[in-house]
């Protein structure tokens, strides 16, 4: 069977993200009957015309005040299957974006044309290409109340791609829409003859998965160490490369190993699995299974580009939690070394000791024990780390 | 990897990560296909040596083939069964001829849920949710977090990045932990075929009829199919347009009533 192609929406609040959703699952007939009825009826007993963005829209402060707040995920099929990923568009709701858009294959971004590009359509852009996504199409919506006027298009085009200038991220497509009345979706537009370009639906159809990484180095973090029947089972899921019978070694103890067996013959990216070593004595969670010849580098200081989406500003005496794949250790900030607006990428300057919601940085931070890391280009999952503050996640980062 | 290896692999991380951080815990098992499939995956995850209960919230509502298939189940697969009643409103006579659905699902399964809980202690527990079963449950977090009045807050969940869960531990009364949020419903069809998963009989047609989702017998109906095997249920799941949970009353009698009832602590 073949994967299902996720992508995300993302886009400013009321640029017609739910809407777009909406008109995507009826137009390639997913919606169930029922739920068309579920929707008309809310739809009357709040005295509004049918909104699509229902369909998606489920909790009850969402659809009283016109809002996503929380992402969902609908699943919808059209030649092949699709997962679509709701972001939220609004700035206070920027983790439930992340948390979305991190699950992601591809982006939708989409853009009213009336408005042009905002703060979170930015934001959000910024945030795809940290997050290393690169199939991204570009939609620009409500094409209908500027009377699908094309000067207008090529307007807020322009200045899209003005934006995205010193951004690796480059669109695929960018198409006119109007998720209202349906146009470039699923079906061509009468309204739209000036554009020749391919439909929405027709650009998702060209995207592919995230891929598995078995081409790269061999790392199994192990997640934990099960005694079945007297033998110690190391198990985890093998984030890059292919398990084999050479030399292995694990780090950062730095500790050979041989293989003895796979628990249920799973040696491929991708897989959970369960090895046994032939003397496992000091590997627990945390330990990376790699080649012996082919090491992750192994260090107590990082340089990262950092995101920061707490309400509370992070500061350098704080005490922090860093995570990345089972690794953990304590850490704190070492040095900033510039922070900048995470939506109009303007240098912030001043205050080199702390960092506030929703801003960006090129940070140092110093962990109080030696792990385990690849370049994200490389190998994604040992590339990144998210930073935990009073147990909570509040921050994600990359390390080139 | 294809796509059911890619789904399994990730529920098994999940299923070991919430094991590993809270160690306590315990799996819902409805009897149903879903929770079925997710004992299947948490025996998978511990080399059929699964370290934790399965409970039970016995509604005392359920078709007689799922106690069955529960009684036989456990034994073959050697599970710690836990089954779990609100024996006050049993005795009260809490039930669908007298009180209506949201009163008989919120007592006899929500507080029957915590009371176990009180009992046991339990810190995570596993629950076979899947996001495209309803819109509200679309909206759910892999690990979330249950306040102090059992209470799930949907306005504010923690950020689930890169597989990092929440697993903090402070006020809140335990986590729920959904491996199984990421599949569909076809998903689960197609992986129960591929590994040959034991399933109750009531999924596939009897007389004309089937069920495709399993509550309780009073407010549980089976719609017009002709599926009698597992090919058959998977053709007909690809072109059907109704939705998977229309024989099951509590989602629609009121509007928001799923929304209701999870808050209060559905599952």
């Amino acid at each position: 069977m073949e994967r299902y192609l996720s992508f995300v929406i993302v886009g400013h609040i009321d640029h017609g993200k739910s809407t777009l959703i909406g008109r995507l699952i009826y137009d390639t007939n997913s919606l169930p009957q029922e739920r068309i009825d579920e929707v008309k009826k809310t739809c009357e007993m709040l005295g509004r015309p049918f909104e699509f963005a229902y369909v998606i829209d489920h909790l009850h402060e969402e659809r009283e005040k016109a809002m996503t707040i929380d992402t969902s995920q609908t699943f919808f099929k059209y030649k092949r299957n699709y997962v679509i990923i709701d972001a939220p568009g609004h700035k206070e709701f920027i983790k439930n974006m992340l948390t979305g858009a991190s699950m992601a294959d591809a982006a939708v971004v989409i853009i009213d044309t009336e408005v042009g590009l905002e703060e979170q359509t930015k934001r959000h852009l910024y945030l795809l290409n940290m997050l290393g996504i690169k199939q991204v199409v570009a939609v620009f919506n409500k094409m209908d109340n500027v009377k699908y006027d094309k000067q207008r298009f090529e307007k807020v085009n322009s200045d899209l791609r003005a934006f995205l200038a010193n951004f690796p991220i480059k669109p695929a497509e960018y198409i006119p829409i109007s998720a209202m009345n349906g146009d470039n979706i699923v079906k061509r537009s009468e309204n739209l003859t000036w554009y020749s370009g391919p439909t929405l639906i027709e650009t998702l159809a060209t995207f592919k998965n995230k891929s598995d990484l078995e081409e790269e180095e061999l790392r199994l973090p192990v997640q934990d160490v099960y005694t079945l029947d007297g033998e110690k089972v190391c198990v985890g899921r093998i984030e890059s490369g292919k398990l084999s019978e050479e030399h292995l070694m694990a780090v950062p103890v730095m500790k050979e190993v041989r293989l003895k067996s796979v628990k249920d013959k799973k040696v491929l990216a991708g897989q959970s699995t369960g090895v046994v070593f032939d003397n496992s004595d000091g590997i627990d969670r945390g330990q990376i299974i790699c080649k012996k010849n082919r090491l992750p580098k192994i260090t107590d200081q990082i340089t990262a580009t950092l995101f920061w989406m707490g309400e509370k500003e992070l500061a350098k005496k704080d005490k922090l939690i860093y995570k990345s794949t089972t690794q953990e250790a304590e850490c704190q900030l070492n040095e900033v070394h510039f922070k900048f607006n995470s939506s109009t990428l303007e240098p912030i300057n001043g205050d080199s000791d702390r960092i506030n919601g929703l801003e960006a940085a090129e940070v140092t931070i110093k962990l109080n024990k030696k792990i385990a890391v690849d370049s994200f280009n490389r190998i994604p999952p040992m590339g990144r780390f998210v930073l935990i503050k009073d147990g909570i996640v509040e921050g994600g980062g990359i390390i080139a | 990897m294809d796509h059911l290896d890619e789904l399994e692999s990730r529920s098994i991380y999940i299923i070991r990560e919430a094991y590993r951080a809270y160690k306590h815990v315990a799996a819902l098992w409805s009897i149903g296909k879903d929770s079925t499939t997710l004992v299947w995956l948490i025996r998978k995850a511990f080399y059929n040596k699964v370290p934790f209960p399965m409970m039970h919230i016995d509604t005392t509502y359920k078709f007689p083939e799922m106690y069955r298939f529960r009684d036989q189940y456990a034994k073959e697969w050697d599970l710690k069964l836990i089954v779990a009643k609100n024996e006050e409103a049993i005795k009260k006579g809490v039930g669908y001829s007298t009180h209506d659905a949201f009163t008989c699902c919120n007592e006899l399964k929500t507080v029957a849920l915590k009371q176990a809980i009180d009992r046991y202690m339990f810190k995570a527990l596993f629950v076979g949710i899947r996001r495209d079963e309803h819109g509200i449950r679309a909206k759910e977090r892999y690990f979330s977090p249950r306040d102090g009045d059992f209470k799930w807050n949907y306005k504010d969940q923690p950020p689930e990045l890169w597989d990092q869960f929440t697993v903090k531990e402070g006020n809140q009364t335990h986590i729920r932990v959904h491996p199984l949020l990421h599949w569909t419903e076809l998903d689960i069809w197609e992986y129960i075929r591929r590994e040959g998963i034991p399933i109750n009989e009531l999924y596939f047609a009897k007389n004309g009829k089937r069920y495709r989702s399993l509550g309780c017998m009073p407010i549980t109906k089976p719609f017009e199919s002709n599926a009698q095997t597992l090919d058959e249920i998977i053709e007909e799941l690809k072109t059907t347009k109704l939705a998977e949970r229309s024989g099951r009353a509590q989602d629609k009698e009121q509007a928001y009533m799923m929304q209701k009832l999870r808050t209060l602590g559905y599952m």
